[in-house]
């Protein structure tokens, strides 16, 4: 008899532990406001579902290193984060499933999606991945300090020499450290476009010579080291530039609304004193788009359990995610929901924003824009010219572009 | 040396000791000092403050009851964090010890072998077999770690134990040490043993084995050391978190709590205690690997 | 049996075991690293032949119409692109060899009509699916093998900028620790030695340093030299006068370097030093009382005795030292994000891992490997003594 209850056992056992299966999805951890929003979304889903469990894996570290890594070995995720800016280098390796059939199989509503945020996820006519959420960037501002020393605040209106007159006088009246940027490309986009440059010429090779280019990148370097009014996170002692702000080291930085969930969560009472403005324009207004798409694993071995997990992340999981960690909905419906009026120039600024993903020929951007970040880093260190950084660009770019 | 001679140098002596002392320790106080610091705490006036490690000066007034530094009371609260918030915190930990320790036996195992059979036996090709490996001393981790993630991926021992493991069994600096152990082991024990009649087997496992307690200390010190402290190979190796060993923890933990310094020492330090709580009850055998490199023929 | 033939069985049996991993684990990987270095090994590659996918589905998709719908073949003959459908829907990147071949032998017919016949609707691993409907050269579609360049990636490095750098880097790191952790080194075994009270004591608390991972330390240096931190502080404290201003150690790409190699020397002297001390003890008084009696000084006795006479130790730890700084890897993981400060592993990681390029990365790990091997060769001629 015992024998008899324990073979039964056994074998539920054994059947119920194949009928569950278990989805692994993978993304970066993010700071502790997304973190918490995605572990309420898994748990969300795991609780409605009997057959299918969720598991959250996040990579530390260098998230693209790691992924690839993983992928290589076969041995990657289910669901995955991509980044706009790796998404076509990607899609070209074939390493992500094509959405499609899913898609015009379960009539899915991807038309309540941003249509430029589909857009940015397809390859060759193909869906290759669902946005998420985006961000676009703004002006943060300390209202307390500028009250302090008595200088206007900033505007929507500005223009980039607006912003370095009123860093000037706070600097005059005695305030240290009126603003931080980050040595980081992406940041330095939204300033080309605003003095009329742009990235890439029409065959793809690049734009970042020319002299409208030069002329912002210039303006940007100089912040920091001719008028010195800039200064980088780190220098301050912080993180990132959203970590600056918040810890109340300066005074204005350019950041996206994942800042804004992470004051939130962690510095509440720097919220009151925020104002957030467009960022400064000059021959015309630029921002950033920024967006992460959920994908599949081609090799993965349940798309179809996967496909129903990436379903309730840009569904249900959006709303939560967009409500705890302060990015915007990439569907209209949740958009348009979201009246958090801290949110606002956010949403305002994507008429003007260029998507993160700069074209070139192979479709691989991440070693180029690795690359500049050095030439960036090295720029604001002092220790080597604009010139100089101009030239390694010139002469290498189409090197940096290739695998 | 004449008498004051002898004290000027003797005393030069103990600040230089006393110095470095000071250089190699303090990093480490410091960190744990940092770890103590909650990162939020009430005050007496129940108004919820941060405090900031960087601050300075640092009021460090450990005498106090409760004691304090950068104007917070010290708790052990962030250690307990920790644990919360990393609940694979045990998983890594017994990931770290299977991976050292089975590269331990294993190294043990294939070392004490094979340095007898190059100290004592002899074979066609020793010498040849002996330069080789001695040459593959001198490459770089980064030479071999491609093909050999590779073979991993083909064999689909990606993200096992095994995979972790096979690699790393055969360390030959450990093959080395053994040989220079086994070279100068007394070879009448064995001459003694073989009048007897043991045969090769007999006089390795009953005599020169139990002898060569103090070599594999030493190997098995080193070995584990390596083991537990590398990076570079789990993190090629591993692909789920379940599977991570502490250093690959640690540099996730980085990742999450960017600059949330009391908890990044906090993880630090327990990282690090298992090793110092080994380190100090084997102190002889660890710093013997230190002597022992240097020991000629 | 023979005793010699009886010996030499032994002696394999006995080493069999290290043989056969380091043939398997060390010697094969140096082969293929240098036949990986001639091909451009893309290790995202490396799983495409094992995609599982269902064909049905897949035609679907590329023709816009439904399996039940279609009756015959003509109906999609003609929206169906062979190489389309290869590459994205299969998802499959082809080289020219695999090209020709699908232009040549894949039979579409077969497998339209397949298709129209519903005989597509399972799962099939691209390989399944390829080596099915290709009338000849199914070898070519089984397992992905990378493509010969020749010296394509050799003549590459040699045009990299960050080639260059990555290697001035590591050379440079070598140059200034070795000597300073070796030198360092010494000097606290000589006072150590210098009959001092405790040494039991200084011995554990060097040594501390060299147990702990490179992660832990780098964490806590992180956090010693970050901008605020502690380390400025005391340096503005005594030098502030001289106008010293703090310094962000490590992502300033003029001090990055040095930031770590400090670290580097912190962790690694103390290690050291048990080596020279147990040689140091070696070395027998007679020899400096005789010294003394010839009425030698003590830095004389220093250079005279003391020196020459731990020269194997002082060979071993600048040879292990240089093996050792050559390959630092994880400091400047943890801690550098400037590529101008990264060291050439660290590069060859980025190329293999991150840009997906296994041939360009063993092209530089051969580079290295050259590199080390001359300079053992060299230090071992000009520091001679057999170790």
């Amino acid at each position: 008899m015992k024998k008899l209850v324990l073979s039964v056992l056994m074998i539920l056992l054994v059947v119920s532990s194949f009928s569950v299966v278990t989805i692994t999805i993978t993304g970066w951890p993010g700071n502790p406001a997304e973190e918490a929003a995605i572990s309420e979304i898994v748990q969300k889903f795991n609780a409605s579902h009997q057959d299918i469990q969720v598991r959250w894996d996040p990579i530390a570290g260098d998230y693209k290193q790691t992924l690839m890594t993983r992928l290589s070995g076969g041995q990657g995720p289910d669901l995955f984060y991509v980044d706009i800016y790796v998404f076509e280098e990607l899609a070209r390796a074939n390493v992500l499933q094509q959405l499609d059939l899913y898609i015009s199989r379960d009539k899915f509503d991807i038309d309540d999606f941003y249509p430029n945020l589909v857009e940015a996820f397809t390859f060759n006519d193909r869906v290759y991945g669902i946005a998420k959420d985006f961000s676009t960037l703004a002006l943060f501002y300390n209202k307390e300090i500028f009250d302090k020393y008595e200088v206007a605040y900033p505007t929507s209106n500005d223009t980039w020499f607006d912003l370095l007159y009123k860093a000037t006088l706070l600097k005059e009246r005695g305030y240290e450290t009126p603003m931080s940027l980050a040595a980081d490309f992406n940041r330095l986009i939204p300033v080309i476009h605003s003095f009329g440059g742009r990235l890439v010429k029409e065959d793809l090779s690049t734009a970042l010579t020319e002299k409208e280019a030069v002329a912002a990148l210039k303006f940007y370097i100089d912040l920091a080291s001719k008028y010195e009014v800039a200064l980088l996170p780190t220098t301050l002692g912080a993180g990132w530039l959203g970590d600056a702000y918040a810890k109340e080291l300066t005074a204005m930085v350019m950041e996206g609304p994942w800042a804004l969930g992470y004051i939130r969560e962690e510095f509440p009472n720097v919220e009151t004193k925020t104002g957030i403005v467009e960022l400064p324009g000059l021959v015309e207004k630029s921002s950033m788009i920024y967006t992460v798409a959920w994908s599949m694993n081609r090799q993965s071995p349940h798309k179809n359990e996967a496909w129903e997990v990436l379903k309730f992340l840009v569904t249900e999981g959006q709303e939560i995610f967009v409500q705890k960690a302060g990015v915007l909905g990439s569907r209209q419906s949740i958009a348009s929901k979201d009246t958090d009026p801290m949110k606002k120039v956010f949403y305002d600024s994507v008429a003007f924003g260029y998507p993160w993903r700069v074209p070139t020929p192979t479709g691989i951007f991440a070693k180029a824009d690795d690359y500049i970040n050095s030439l960036l880093n090295d720029l604001f260190a002092g220790r080597i010219t604009i010139e100089k950084a101009v030239d390694t660009i010139e002469k290498n770019y189409d090197v940096w572009v290739k695998p | 040396m004449t008498k004051s001679k002898w004290k000027a140098a003797r005393i030069v002596s103990y600040i230089i000791l006393i110095a470095y002392t000071l250089i190699s320790l303090f990093p480490f106080l410091w960190a744990a000092l940092v770890s103590f610091v909650p990162l939020t705490y009430f005050d007496e006036n129940g108004i919820k403050k941060g405090t900031d490690v960087m601050s300075w000066p640092p009021k460090i007034r450990l005498f106090e009851i409760p004691p304090k530094a950068f104007g917070a009371p010290l708790t052990l609260k962030n250690y307990v964090k920790v644990f919360e918030v990393v609940p694979l915190y045990s998983r890594w930990f017994l990931n770290t010890l299977i991976y050292a320790g089975l590269v331990t036996i294993g190294n043990i195992l294939i070392g004490t072998l094979g340095g007898y059979a190059f100290a004592r036996l002899r074979f066609p090709l020793k010498e040849f077999w002996f330069t080789l490996f001695l040459g593959t001393m001198m490459i770089p981790g980064q030479v071999t770690m491609i093909p050999q993630y590779t073979l991993m991926v083909n064999w689909g021992l990606v993200n096992t134990y095994s995979g972790m493991v096979f690699p790393k069994l055969a360390n030959i600096f450990g093959l080395f040490l053994m040989r220079q152990f086994f070279m100068n082991f007394p070879k009448e024990l064995e001459e003694a043993a073989r009048i007897d009649g043991a045969g090769v087997f007999g006089t390795f496992f009953r005599i020169v084995l139990p002898n060569a307690r103090p070599a594999i200390g030493a190997l098995a010190i080193y070995t584990f050391l390596g083991a537990w402290n590398d990076f570079q190979w789990p993190l090629i190796i591993t692909s789920r978190k379940e599977m991570y060993t502490l250093t690959l923890g640690l540099n996730f933990f980085k990742t999450s709590y960017y600059t949330f310094w009391p908890y990044m020492m906090a993880a630090t330090i327990i990282m690090t205690i298992p090793m110092i709580i080994i380190f100090l009850s084997f102190q002889n055998q660890f710093v013997e690997t230190g002597r022992a490199v240097a020991v000629k023929g | 049996m023979k005793h010699r033939t009886k010996e030499a069985i032994f002696g394999y049996v006995f080493a069999s075991p290290v043989i056969i991993i380091v043939l398997l684990f060390t010697i094969y990987p140096i082969i293929m690293v240098f036949y990986y270095s001639f091909t451009n090994y893309n290790p995202l590659e490396t799983q495409k032949f094992k995609y599982p996918f269902n064909p049905q589905e897949s035609i679907e998709f590329h023709v816009g119409m439904f399996q039940d719908e279609v009756r015959s073949v003509d109906e999609i003959k003609d929206s169906f692109d062979l190489f389309s459908f290869v590459q994205y829907d299969v998802g499959l990147n082809l080289n020219e060899e695999q090209k020709q071949a699908v232009a040549e032998y894949f039979e579409v017919e077969k497998l339209l009509e397949d298709f129209v016949d519903g005989k597509l609707n399972k799962i099939l691993t691209t390989s399944e699916f390829m080596t099915t409907y290709m009338a000849k050269k199914k070898n070519l579609f089984k397992k992905y093998t990378p493509q010969l360049v020749g010296f394509d990636n050799f003549k590459r490095l040699f045009k990299d900028e960050y080639v260059r750098i990555s290697l001035v880097n590591t050379l440079l790191y070598t140059a200034i620790v070795v000597p300073v952790q070796t030198f360092l080194a010494v000097l606290l075994a000589v006072a150590a030695n210098l009959k001092v009270k405790g040494v039991k004591f200084y011995k554990v608390v060097f040594f501390l340093p060299a147990i702990t991972s490179s992660a832990a330390i780098s964490m806590i240096f992180w956090l010693i030299y970050s901008r605020p931190g502690i380390l400025n502080r005391i340096l503005v404290a005594l030098f502030g006068g001289f106008g010293f201003q703090p310094v962000d150690w490590l992502n300033n790409p003029n001090t990055a370097l040095f930031a770590i190699m400090l670290m580097n020397i912190w962790s690694t002297a103390g290690y050291f030093m048990v080596t020279f001390l147990a040689g140091l003890q070696d070395i027998p008084s007679t020899l400096y009382e005789a010294a003394d009696i010839d009425g030698a000084s003590g830095t004389q006795k220093f250079w005279k005795i003391t020196l020459p006479l731990l020269r194997p130790q002082i060979l071993f730890v600048i040879v292990m030292g240089t093996i050792g700084c050559m390959q630092v890897f994880d400091q400047i993981y943890f801690l550098i994000n400037n590529m101008r400060n990264i060291t050439i592993s660290f590069y060859i990681y980025k190329n293999a891992f991150e840009y997906g390029n296994m041939g360009y990365a063993s092209s530089l790990a051969i580079i290295l490997f050259g590199i080390i091997l001359l300079i053992t060769f060299l230090q071992r001629k000009y520091i001679p003594e057999e170790y």
